[in-house]
């Protein structure tokens, strides 16, 4: 900008007024003089700059729920069963609200809003029976992806004899042949997030005689034609059907584009893959042909053969020039190891297989440490749907190998903001974060570090399951960390393992507690948590009505056993034998309302725990009641000495003690 | 199935119940225990008891045991024990300390108490000693008033950080030295944006604009600033010498900014402008009483001719005109009043 | 008043006390204090500004503002009639424990739901999705729900009288 020229020079001064804002620019008249002060012109920003700049100050919340759950303590998912269940009955209630909306458009007629906002607005689609068959129509159509829609609306056409143009034509053939007649699969849905996540689609198989092969019939046949409906043949399984068509085409003295050779080189074995790729001479290969030329490598038989043949291909790649993207990275790990390898290891571990396994694992490991040498600070982008598979294939390759530095060196590349493939939330991504957590909890000695981590990962990115909790457990018999032990059990009786084994496992890990290492506040803790958990497994086993049968888990007398050992170990003394007496009981075991399993027998060790605390405590009568449920499973050689710990601990009288000997007289040798 | 509870005493026979009832002597054994009397008559019948009342409890007597609060509530379990199962601890108990505050409540949100780690209580209470105010959870109040948690210093100075790169520095000449925005940048334009809440975003009321401009960067000539005040009116406020322009007449704010500027043009092109009956003008027509043809000037001019000692001179005169202009053309005060007296007292050399 | 027939019609003083005392939200106390109340129906309504805060916040009623100010409390009437249907046994104390604010164009529904006697969580998934839904669509802005659980009326209980 000249000195001599017209300037406008305009300045804000911000006044903010009773919820109003008044803005005032000043501005200046031309003037032959340079400007006595100098405004540095305004920075360009897109409309959503500030926006975007502002977000990037927020990070995560390690305790906060998925955003898409209820943030109340009542509602949020613990398990991946839950979180699916919950999320979908949100999507369904949506759904339903917007079904209703747009059935009875007149009854949601208030009309205030400036400017006028469509989406609170939903509308039926079209109906191809109904509309009018013009082309516009089908064109729109064809916009929106109605595939099975725009099938009828071209048959109704073809029916009443309509025009239909050939570019027209052209379009619905595109997209009839990429989605093989019909609708699109769950994973393209844009509007309904849930189902995307987690519809799951049959594996689909080309429809013959579709609205595809007549299109296909119609329509003048040209190299590009041929190429998409090779390429559609050969991704919904057609093998012979495309490999025929492209004889057919070549020897006719047609070119085929880059597009169906990937399709047919994915679908063939290697061998031939490699003939048709001497086809290609001056087409250039591009990424997604190495992509399928390593899927038609992954089906050799061999270990050391399909290694070699993924060396050859990376090799052409970097002859090339051609950037491996992650689709690439994702079919060399998935299938370095063995499946057949995999099965004889679970079924027979004999140290041939083992052997063999072991090989594999390490080559994985290898290449797997290559690849993240590879991406590690690169722009990650997404170039196919199988890009953020990688993530969690690697993971689990790293597990398998018990490699934690790879497995955080893959966990801090997937967290960097260089990258931009991400799985999705609760499918892919909890199992990538499951399986780095099971490593980390195998594989790391501080116990400190693992409840960090615990915390971290547990239950927002991932869900309770009964092998989490059970690595936890195996962790925790070896170091005890009280905080870390609360932890799981909560989480455990929030994912409903209460009634599973793991009810068990929590039993057991709470006896193992020392109670006089712990804290006042600990000590609250345990004897809260072991109420939660008694008063809970009792009320599991009294739904004795016939509709509430099938809730009903009955105590178990080894259940009731450690449950009254806990009880005691915080003090509850009374509750405790009161539990105690149900094994005594027979119309609690017995009969319609019964709440005690028939059969069982309450552990020996815990037993005489119980037994060994009542006399420290001098209680004659909770001895006594030992006593009895001990003589239940064993004779009178075992008894005889527990009686006469009783009678010198102590000090009953001549009858009491009468009582008890010719109790233990009646008992069997 | 009937249940014989409270009239029959159902005998445990526990090891336990037999100390027991060993040491406490022999009353509880003695209990009869009914039903147990299976004495078989001749005919190897049992023995049928009479039937004078049912065996269990009638339901009079239920009502008054749920009236006075004395019934044995059966505790039946409830059917929905794994959703409560699924109830988690609040969350704000595994927060850490060292966290992020602005991670956790980026955003305005009504107080949730299970997120937020804070032990606060609110409500008024009788007897605060006695009892304390009304806890966090349940508590309505905490949540009908709008927080600032989202907008801690802490996260608002994260927020300044991250906008700074928008912003451009403010002219340093002009924060150095006030007066330059007076003389470089004489219009200012000021409109107002409303913001609403609910569905409706316009108001009619933001297409206003107020210029005011500077008239002495305007460099008139005394004639056609004369012109301008006159046609200015009541916009021109002679003692800031501002001329304040408001239009609200278009529809839009750009229109009606556009209209302002074209009518401050009208306005300087047209005081500029000298029209043919403009020499028409008389002393009478002058917005402001002139000095240099007054009568008093005259007689001034006059005593100096005939009078030739006195010490009355051109200055002297001008700068009674001087006076004299502010005494005619303000309203008339006490102070001016003596002002004048002194003035013409001093020119005319007269004492006291 | 008596009004025997055949008693002229001449104008006729009350001489009673005045027998029409103003009752709303003021509760009566019970012989053995029963009678939840929570903070909200402990205070007289004397006492809203002062010791209660209001239960709905929105600019209409300021004096520049009052765009739309009969439609917003037929919004809030709405909103609050649709909650206390749609979620019957999930009320605290008959709907009364509901907030709207607005921020914007965002209309959002704070307060207390009790779990009903069944819980059902994937049914209270369910409901909020529908509710949320069809109340943005009905008032054309987005609508946001923010309730929070509370185990039973008593937790909100400040006192028994």
């Amino acid at each position: 900008m000249e000195n001599g020229r017209k300037r406008r020079i305009l300045q804000s001064k911000v006044m903010i007024g009773r919820l109003g804002l008044s803005r005032a620019a000043v501005r200046g008249f031309a003037s032959a003089e340079p400007a006595k002060f100098t405004v540095q012109p305004a920075i360009e920003r897109a409309p959503t700059d500030l926006l975007k700049a502002l977000s990037e100050t927020v990070g995560t919340d390690p305790t906060a729920p998925h955003f898409a759950f209820i943030d109340d303590p009542a509602t949020i998912p613990s398990t991946a069963s839950a979180k699916r269940t919950y999320f979908m009955a949100k999507e369904l209630g949506k759904r339903a609200a917007r079904e209703l909306a747009a059935e009875w458009p007149t009854l949601f007629a208030f009309d205030r809003d400036q400017p006028r906002l469509p989406v609170f607005r939903p509308e039926n689609l079209p109906d191809p029976l109904q509309i009018e068959p013009t082309e516009k129509n089908l064109l729109r159509m064809i916009e929106s992806r109605e595939v099975e829609d725009c099938c009828l609306l071209y048959e109704r056409m073809r029916s009443e004899n309509i025009d239909v143009s050939q570019k027209t034509q052209l379009e619905l053939f595109k997209l009839v042949a990429y989605y093989n007649s019909s609708n699109i699969p769950f994973a393209e849905w844009v509007e309904w997030v849930g189902m995307r996540n987690f519809g799951q689609n049959d594996k689909a198989e080309w429809k013959a005689a579709g609205v595809a092969d007549l299109l296909f019939e119609t329509i003048p046949r040209n190299d590009e034609t041929v190429s998409i409906m090779i390429a559609a043949l050969s991704k919904f399984g057609e093998n012979s059907k495309a490999k025929a068509l492209f004889k057919e085409h070549t020897e006719a003295g047609g070119k085929v584009h880059i597009e169906a050779y990937n399709g047919l080189i994915a679908n063939s074995d290697f061998k031939s893959a490699l003939d048709i790729l001497k086809d290609l001479k001056t087409i250039k290969p591009n990424v997604s042909t190495f992509s399928a030329l390593l899927e038609s490598a992954s089906r050799i038989g061999k270990f050391e053969d399909r290694i070699n043949a993924f060396t050859r291909i990376i090799g052409e790649m970097q002859a090339l020039k051609i950037e491996p993207t992650l689709t690439t990275y994702y079919y060399i790990l998935k299938n370095i190891i063995d499946s057949k390898t995999q099965k004889l290891l679970n079924e027979a571990k004999n140290d041939e297989s083992e052997k063999k396994y072991h090989n594999q694992i390490v080559v994985s490991i290898s290449w797997l440490s290559e690849i993240l040498d590879k991406i590690e600070n690169k722009q990650l982008e997404v170039s196919s749907n199988n890009c953020n598979v990688f993530f969690a294939e690697a993971m689990g390759v790293a597990y398998r190998g018990a490699n934690l530095e790879i497995s955080q060196r893959l966990l801090k590349i997937y967290e960097s903001s260089n990258n931009n493939v991400k799985m999705p939330a609760f499918t892919t991504e909890s199992l990538f974060y499951n399986r780095y957590l099971q490593l980390f909890i195998e594989q790391s000695t501080s116990i400190e570090q693992i409840y960090q981590k615990y915390k971290d990962f547990v239950p927002r990115l991932v869900g309770v399951s009964n092998s989490l909790s059970g690595s936890v457990y195996r962790k925790l018999s070896k170091e005890a960390h009280w905080p870390l032990l609360r932890r799981v059990i909560q989480d455990g009786i929030s994912a409903g393992q209460m009634t599973t084994a793991m009810g068990e496992e929590m039993r057991k890990q709470l006896i193992e507690v020392q109670y006089h290492t712990l804290s006042v506040n600990e000590r609250d803790e345990f004897n809260q948590l072991v109420q939660k958990l008694v008063s809970t497994w009792i009320e599991f086993s009294k739904f004795t009505e016939e509709y509430a049968k099938r809730l009903q888990r009955k105590l178990s007398p080894s259940q009731i056993s450690e449950c009254a050992l806990l009880l005691t170990r915080i003090g509850e003394y009374q509750k405790a034998f009161e539990l105690l007496e149900l094994l005594l009981d027979e119309e609690a075991s017995h009969g319609e309302e019964s709440t005690v399993l028939a059969h069982g027998y309450a552990r020996p060790h815990v037993m005489s725990a119980l037994f060994e605390d009542s006399l420290r405590r001098k209680d004659s009568y909770a001895a006594a009641l030992c006593l009895q449920i001990m003589s239940l499973h064993s004779n009178r050689n075992k008894l005889e000495p527990l009686a006469n710990r009783i009678f010198e601990k102590c000090s009953l009288t001549e009858s009491q003690q009468k009582i008890i000997q010719s109790f233990i007289r009646l008992r069997p040798q | 199935m009937h249940r014989i509870s409270s009239i029959s005493l159902r005998q445990k026979s526990t090891l336990a119940d037999k100390l027991r009832a060993a040491v406490t002597g022999s009353d509880k054994s003695k209990q009869a225990v009914l039903g147990s009397l299976t004495v078989k008559d001749d005919g190897g019948e049992d023995f049928r008891e009479l039937y004078t009342m049912p065996k269990r409890k009638l339901r009079g007597q239920l009502q008054l045991e749920q009236a006075t609060g004395r019934a044995e509530v059966k505790q039946r379990s409830r059917m929905d024990i794994n959703d409560r199962l699924a109830v988690r601890q609040p969350r704000s108990e595994e927060m850490n300390p060292d966290q992020e505050w602005s991670n956790v409540w980026p955003a305005a949100r009504s107080f949730a108490s299970s997120v937020v780690p804070l032990p606060v209580r609110m409500g008024t209470r009788p007897n605060v000693d006695k009892r304390a105010p009304f806890k966090k959870e349940g508590n309505l109040e905490l949540v009908k008033i709008p927080n600032f948690l989202h907008l801690t210093p802490a996260a608002i100075e994260k927020h300044c950080n991250a906008i700074k790169k928008f912003c451009t520095p403010f002219p340093p000449e002009l924060l150095a030295d006030s007066s330059l925005q007076q003389s470089e940048l004489p219009i200012t334009v000021q409109y107002n944006t409303y913001i609403h809440q609910g569905t409706n975003i316009r108001d009619i009321r933001s297409r206003v604009i107020t210029m005011t401009i500077d008239v002495n960067s305007l460099k008139l000539s005394e004639s056609s600033y004369n012109k301008l005040v006159r046609l200015a009116k009541d916009r021109y406020d002679e003692k800031s010498g501002l001329l304040t322009i408001i239009t609200d007449r278009c529809h839009t704010r750009k229109q009606n900014l556009e209209y302002a500027y074209y009518l401050l043009t009208v306005l300087f092109h047209e005081s500029n402008k000298l029209e043919s009956w403009e020499n028409l003008e008389e002393r009478a027509d002058n917005l402001k009483v002139n000095f240099e043809t007054s009568q008093v000037r005259q007689k001034l001019v006059d005593l100096i001719e005939t009078s030739p000692n006195s010490q009355i001179t051109q200055e002297k005169i001008d700068e009674f005109g001087k006076m004299w202009k502010t005494y005619r053309n303000s309203e008339e005060t006490v102070e001016s009043t003596r002002e004048y007296s002194r003035q013409i007292k001093s020119l005319l050399g007269i004492r006291a | 008043m008596l009004r025997t027939p055949g008693i002229s019609a001449c104008r006729q003083i009350s001489t009673t006390s005045c027998a029409m005392k103003n009752k709303a939200g003021k509760h009566k106390s019970t012989v053995n204090r029963t009678q939840l109340l929570t903070y909200e129906m402990a205070q007289k309504p004397h006492h809203i500004g002062v010791r209660k805060s209001w239960l709905t916040w929105h600019s209409q009623n300021l004096e520049e503002f009052r765009q739309s100010q009969p439609v917003v409390v037929a919004q809030d009437e709405i909103i609050r009639r649709f909650i206390r249907g749609f979620f019957p046994q999930n009320v605290v104390i008959s709907g009364n424990e509901l907030v709207i604010k607005r921020r914007g164009n965002v209309c959002i529904v704070a307060g207390f739901l009790q779990y009903s006697r069944r819980l059902d969580i994937r049914r209270i998934y369910w409901m909020f999705g529908f509710a949320e839904e069809f109340l943005s669509i009905l008032l054309k802005q987005p609508v946001k729900l923010e309730l929070a659980f509370v185990e039973t009326e008593d937790d909100v209980a400040y006192n028994y009288i």
